[in-house]
């Protein structure tokens, strides 16, 4: 009966049949593979990238509310359109025509107008008059008139633009006049956007969009009405018509029109909606995954092995270098992390690394304790003696004899401090602390709360990722805790 | 008719690959005020056999047949709360292996024994500290003592104090588990003179388990050898160590250094006792035993009397070693 | 088992050179104060758990040390393989003084002078096999640079304990064996460096008497046929005697009695030895009686009685115990006794 006491190795078989009998601890075990199977596959669970921005209106719903809530019944899907030379139709062109030409790789729609022919030597005296006859009196606008039928059956957005970059290369006595128009299905017709040019003019950007002050000026509306809803009332096809006049001048005037683009965003966009920005929230969930995980397995690796390894040295060594570790550990341990954590990541800079070393900084002091008292009582077993009685040197003794019997404590020590990393993580990055660059589901409820996901309710915005925590810091919590179970059965209660 | 009859008990162990058979079929009987010895290596069945009288069974351990009489009851048809009231401590204790370490180290040792007093008989806390006392007296402990923490007790003083426990409800049969294993000899001897005083003078019957033979032959009256859950060898001290006849009680006494003998070789048995999951068949013992022939793996030997006195072997060749050969020669 | 006969170990002690000289050696456990104790300036107290120890092993002998817990023998034990740094004294083995070993030197002196101890269950690392166990020694001291060449020193040290064979034991866990065999595999880890010497502390105190017998034969095979020098430490006398070429009794830190086995069993001079061999008891129903013992405790080695150790507990103490502490002398040949009325 006694002969219980010595705490025997443990086969990876064995502990496996063990394992598989606990239920808490494969359920854990499979959300986890969930987990990883998603942290890998990300770029296949989802079209977009969490850096992709304006994919949909801010805070958009998840368009799965469409066919729940009445209330959605037929929110505006994003729709975003690329308008090139294929798109446009030329619904009208005098004096001119739409070629298509490739610049630097992109299709870039060219409206050409041809030119005055004013080289002609006026012929003076009679000839002259008889020519004159023959001109117009005024130089005559030529008109190339470009569209595009959008199809909307969606109920009225909160808001559309059209964005494009233009130049014109034309010689100096042209002008040059662009104008944006979208007529309805009724035929109405909003004249949102006009620019009138003489000569050549160097790139420039046009951002038309319907929350432009400018724009609803134009319009005849106040600062508080919306244009969008006004435009885009009822269902049906509209016409965007991108119309260019010229009055030509010596030289063929060429009007470049690059990059246009056509949007609608969605009130409603994918899985999980959009964020204040349009990014898809579905996206970020699965991305922050990635880091979440890798926030977590490494900070808790990572602490736990400064912790193991303070833990064997002063357990064995004992004296000054014990003395003085054991009381850095009851300083770090005195102080509260959380705040600490604050005041060191705003100063060190917000990175992913640095949050994974301050969380490690700060979570090796549980795991150094637990390991010096186990060593503690391990350099006393005879084992080690008898290994000293052979020669053996300290190193030697502590590599062999302490660290493989220390193994299974800091084992599952570890898969327990895994969800604490996350969860500090989580918390760092909701205080703002957290690597903006990167999606983590802390910055999701960071965003989630700044930019206001609460005063708008959008609760697909906080939940996902609030659940997506709970749940991997719970199945680590479970699988730690079968692993002690197994394990460290004397251990089961402290930890 | 002897004070505790035990015949053909049977606690078998459930275990996930199957009953481990620690008692199997044991029967022994005490007389009042007499001493049994029960021998055998660790893993024999002794313990198991002891919390089986006492009915003090793991949640895994359960009682598969047999009888224990206490003066003609059996008390194995008790219900359990019959037997905690008026069986275990009041007619039969028992001092546990390594008792004396489990003495609280916050409480006075007077205070201890008193609640012990007072958890199995309805008297006043008076009567029970008098009680006490008289028990610290009676184990050879200065009364005076009593507020003492177990600290500052010897070993030898704290397993008296158990003993005294053990004594608290005045029963009829006291089972000790090893009572003086961690003790040095000097204390051990000093341990075992007070109890065998104790026992005269209540006139105690006794059941002394212990791998140390020399204390049953110095102590007890009857010996009992188990080996892998059953006895194989039954008598009074005399007959058993003068003629052992049983090939294990023989190499096992033989075995025993005895530094008052002429100076031998030491002897041992080979091999090593048996799994009691698949304890082999026939004779638990051939596979060790150098007389072994066909019967003996095949056929389980009786526990048979042989000569007089009640001196019992359970073996196919007993023939041949009642003529006394030396079977471990070596 | 080899035929060794009782005749053959009654050899003359005596002869042969010395290979363990132990001289004055002690060993003090200091005591911690508090910090009250420290501002007090109390005088730093030890537990004096060998004080003043001196005797020689000599070649092919079996020594045996016996005395009750907290005597000091596992310490001194310790002591003289400096497992513990003696307080102060001289360890001679051979020609090498052990106490003024560098660490690399002790380090190969290890392979001369190797230790068993008293748990199997204990000495052996659980996450190891047989294998590895014994081979361990033999990767400290660089004799063998990876497992496999390690093979045929392992059998031959399990042959050397008997287990045979080797193959059979040698990816097994400890658990996985009997109390016996681990502890043979605790021999042969200490044999397989081929020591000239072994403490042996208490090897068999832990296993059932049946198989005492194998553990105790072996080492008493190893000293007749290889020559190997035992340190036999053991609270039992009864063992000690049947294999001991000499037995030394320890008290308190001290050595009271030392001389040939017989000798010292047969007419013990110390009032300890005697009292010590009256207390053991003697598996032979016809000599029942409770032998007298000596009164009282062993006291704490913290402060231990002035003069003669023994005088408190002593019935033939007399004033002088008190006062003067008595030396070992020799009261025949090889028999000394430190006791100041043992002789007249």
């Amino acid at each position: 009966m006694s002969k219980n006491k010595t705490q025997t190795g443990i086969s990876a078989p064995t502990f496996w049949e063990q394992y598989r009998r606990k239920p808490l601890g494969m359920v854990g075990l499979s959300i986890v593979i969930v987990y990883v199977f998603v942290a890998i596959f990300a770029p296949f669970l989802t079209p977009y990238n969490p850096k992709q921005i304006l994919l949909a209106d801010r805070i958009a719903a998840p368009i799965w509310f469409r066919s729940v809530l009445p209330k959605y019944d037929d929110a505006p899907s994003t729709i975003r359109t690329t308008l090139g030379p294929d798109e446009w139709a030329v619904s009208e062109a005098t004096g001119g025509r739409l070629v298509a030409e490739e610049l630097e790789g992109a299709a870039v729609s060219v409206i050409e107008f041809e030119p005055v022919l004013k080289d002609e030597v006026i012929p003076e005296g009679e000839a002259a008059l008889l020519e004159i006859e023959e001109y117009p009196k005024e130089p005559e606008k030529s008109v190339v008139e470009l569209s595009y039928v959008v199809p909307y059956s969606y109920s009225p957005p909160k808001t559309f633009g059209l964005t494009f970059n233009y130049w014109v290369d034309a010689s100096s006595d042209s002008k040059t006049e662009l104008e944006f128009v979208i007529e309805t299905p009724e035929g109405k017709q909003y004249n949102l956007w006009g620019k009138s040019y003489s000569g050549t003019l160097g790139s420039q950007p046009a951002r038309i969009d319907s929350r432009d002050l400018t724009l609803k000026q134009r319009l005849g509306l106040t600062i508080f009405d919306d244009p969008a809803p006004r435009v885009f009332s009822s269902k049906g096809d509209y016409r965007l018509l991108l119309t260019a006049r010229s009055i030509p001048g010596e030289e063929p005037t060429r009007v470049y029109i690059s990059n246009a683009e056509f949007y609608i965003p969605g009130n409603v966009h994918g899985l999980l909606g959009a964020d204040h920005m349009g990014a898809d929230l579905w996206t970020q969930l699965i991305y922050g995954t990635r880091i979440s995980l890798s926030i977590g397995l490494s900070a808790a690796a990572i602490s736990v092995a400064v912790g193991t390894a303070v833990g064997i040295i002063c357990g064995y060594l004992g004296g000054v270098v014990d003395e003085f570790m054991m009381r850095v550990v009851d300083v770090l341990m005195a102080i509260p992390t959380l705040p600490i954590l604050i005041i060191l990541g705003a100063i060190l800079g917000k990175s992913v690394w640095n949050i994974v070393l301050l969380i490690s900084a700060f979570a090796w002091m549980g795991t150094a304790r637990l390991v010096r008292s186990q060593t503690l009582s391990l350099r006393e077993r005879v084992f080690v003696e008898s290994a000293k009685a052979s020669g053996a040197s300290d190193a030697y003794v502590m590599l062999v004899h302490i660290l493989p019997n220390v193994l299974p404590l800091v084992f599952a020590g570890m898969v327990l401090r895994i969800p604490s990393a996350i969860l500090t993580e989580a918390s760092l990055s909701f205080l703002g602390l957290g690597d903006p660059r990167v999606a983590t589901w802390g910055r999701m409820l960071h965003n989630a709360r700044g930019f206001g996901a609460f005063t708008t309710l959008a609760w697909w915005w906080l939940v996902p990722p609030g659940l997506a925590i709970t749940f991997l810091s719970l199945a680590f919590v479970f699988i730690g805790n079968t692993v002690n179970e197994i394990l460290n059965p004397r251990y089961r209660e402290r930890s | 008719m002897a004070l505790l009859e035990v015949r053909d008990l049977k606690m078998y162990y459930k275990t996930l690959r199957g009953h481990v058979k620690a008692v199997d079929s044991v029967s022994f009987d005490i007389e009042r005020g007499k001493a049994l010895g029960i021998a055998g290596e660790s893993g024999c069945g002794k313990t198991s056999m002891a919390v089986t009288v006492l009915r003090l069974l793991p949640s895994n351990g359960k009682i598969h047949g047999g009888s224990v009489k206490l003066d003609g009851v059996d008390i194995v048809k008790l219900d359990d709360e019959e037997f905690r009231k008026s069986i275990r401590w009041k007619k039969i204790s028992m001092v546990f292996q390594g008792a004396m370490n489990a003495l609280n180290p916050v409480h006075r040792v007077g205070d201890q024994i008193v609640e012990a007093i007072l958890a199995h008989e309805d008297v006043s806390h008076q009567e029970a500290v008098t009680r006490a006392e008289e028990l610290l007296d009676m184990v050879g402990i200065n009364p005076k003592r009593y507020k003492e923490y177990p600290h500052e007790f010897s070993g030898g003083m704290k397993q008296r104090v158990v003993i005294a426990m053990a004594l608290a409800c005045n029963p009829d049969v006291i089972i000790a588990d090893e009572p003086t294993t961690a003790l040095d000899v000097m204390v051990q001897s000093q341990v075992l003179k007070a109890m065998e005083d104790l026992r005269k003078r209540l006139d105690l019957s006794m059941i002394l388990i212990t791998h140390d033979l020399s204390v049953i032959a110095q102590t007890c009256d009857n010996i009992a050898i188990m080996y892998a859950g059953k006895i194989v060898e039954y008598g009074n001290v005399i007959d058993v160590f003068d003629h052992p006849t049983h090939p294990y009680g023989m190499g096992l006494v033989k075995s025993f250094p005895n530094i008052k003998a002429e100076r031998t070789r030491v002897r041992s048995l080979p091999g090593f006792p048996p799994n009691l999951l698949a304890p082999p068949k026939g004779c638990r013992f051939h596979p060790r035993c150098p007389l072994a022939g066909d019967i003996c793996m095949e056929e389980e030997p009786e526990l048979i009397e042989i000569g007089s006195n009640s001196h019992k072997v359970a073996c196919h060749k007993v023939d041949m070693l009642e003529r006394g050969v030396d079977i471990w020669e070596q | 088992m080899g035929a060794v006969s009782a005749t053959e170990q009654e050899r003359s002690v005596g002869h042969g050179e010395v290979i363990l000289d132990v001289e004055n050696l002690v060993k003090y456990f200091p005591l911690r104060r508090g910090i009250g104790q420290s501002l007090r300036r109390e005088p730093e107290r030890a537990v004096k758990a060998v004080d003043g120890v001196s005797f020689n092993v000599k070649k092919g002998e079996l020594f045996g040390v016996v005395g009750e817990s907290g005597c000091g023998k596992t310490t001194m034990g310790r002591t003289i393989l400096r497992l513990l740094e003696p307080t102060a004294g001289r360890v001679t083995f051979e020609d090498i003084e052990v106490t003024a070993l560098s660490v690399e030197q002790l380090k190969q002196l290890r392979t001369r002078m190797q230790i068993i101890f008293q748990d199997p269950y204990e000495s052996m690392n659980p996450r190891l096999d047989v294998h590895r166990i014994i081979a361990e020694p033999l990767r400290i001291q660089g004799m063998v640079s990876n497992s496999k060449d390690a093979i045929p020193y392992i059998e031959k040290a399990l042959e050397d304990v008997e287990m045979t064979p080797p193959e059979e034991y040698l990816y097994r866990y400890p658990h996985e064996l009997s109390g016996g065999q681990r502890q043979r595999i605790a021999v042969a880890r200490a044999l397989v460096l081929n020591p000239e010497f072994i403490v042996a502390d208490e090897p068999v105190s832990m296993l059932d008497v049946s198989i005492r017998g194998e553990i105790l034969n072996l080492m008493l095979n190893l000293s007749r046929e290889r020559g190997v020098t035992f340190l036999y430490i053991t609270h039992d006398l009864a063992t000690a005697r049947h294999i001991c070429d000499r037995i030394a009794v320890m008290y308190l830190g001290k050595m009271v009695e030392k001389g040939p086995t017989d000798s010292l069993v047969k007419h013990p001079l110390h009032p300890y030895t005697r009292a010590l061999i009256g207390a053991v008891f003697v598996p032979d129903p016809k000599r029942k009686g409770f032998g007298k013992v000596l009164k009282g405790e062993v006291p704490s080695p913290v402060d231990p009685p002035s003069g003669c150790r023994l005088h408190p507990r002593c019935p033939i103490a007399q004033d002088i115990c008190k006062e003067v502490e008595p030396e070992l002398v020799s009261a025949d040949d090889n028999h000394m006794v430190a006791c100041h009325f043992a002789l007249g």
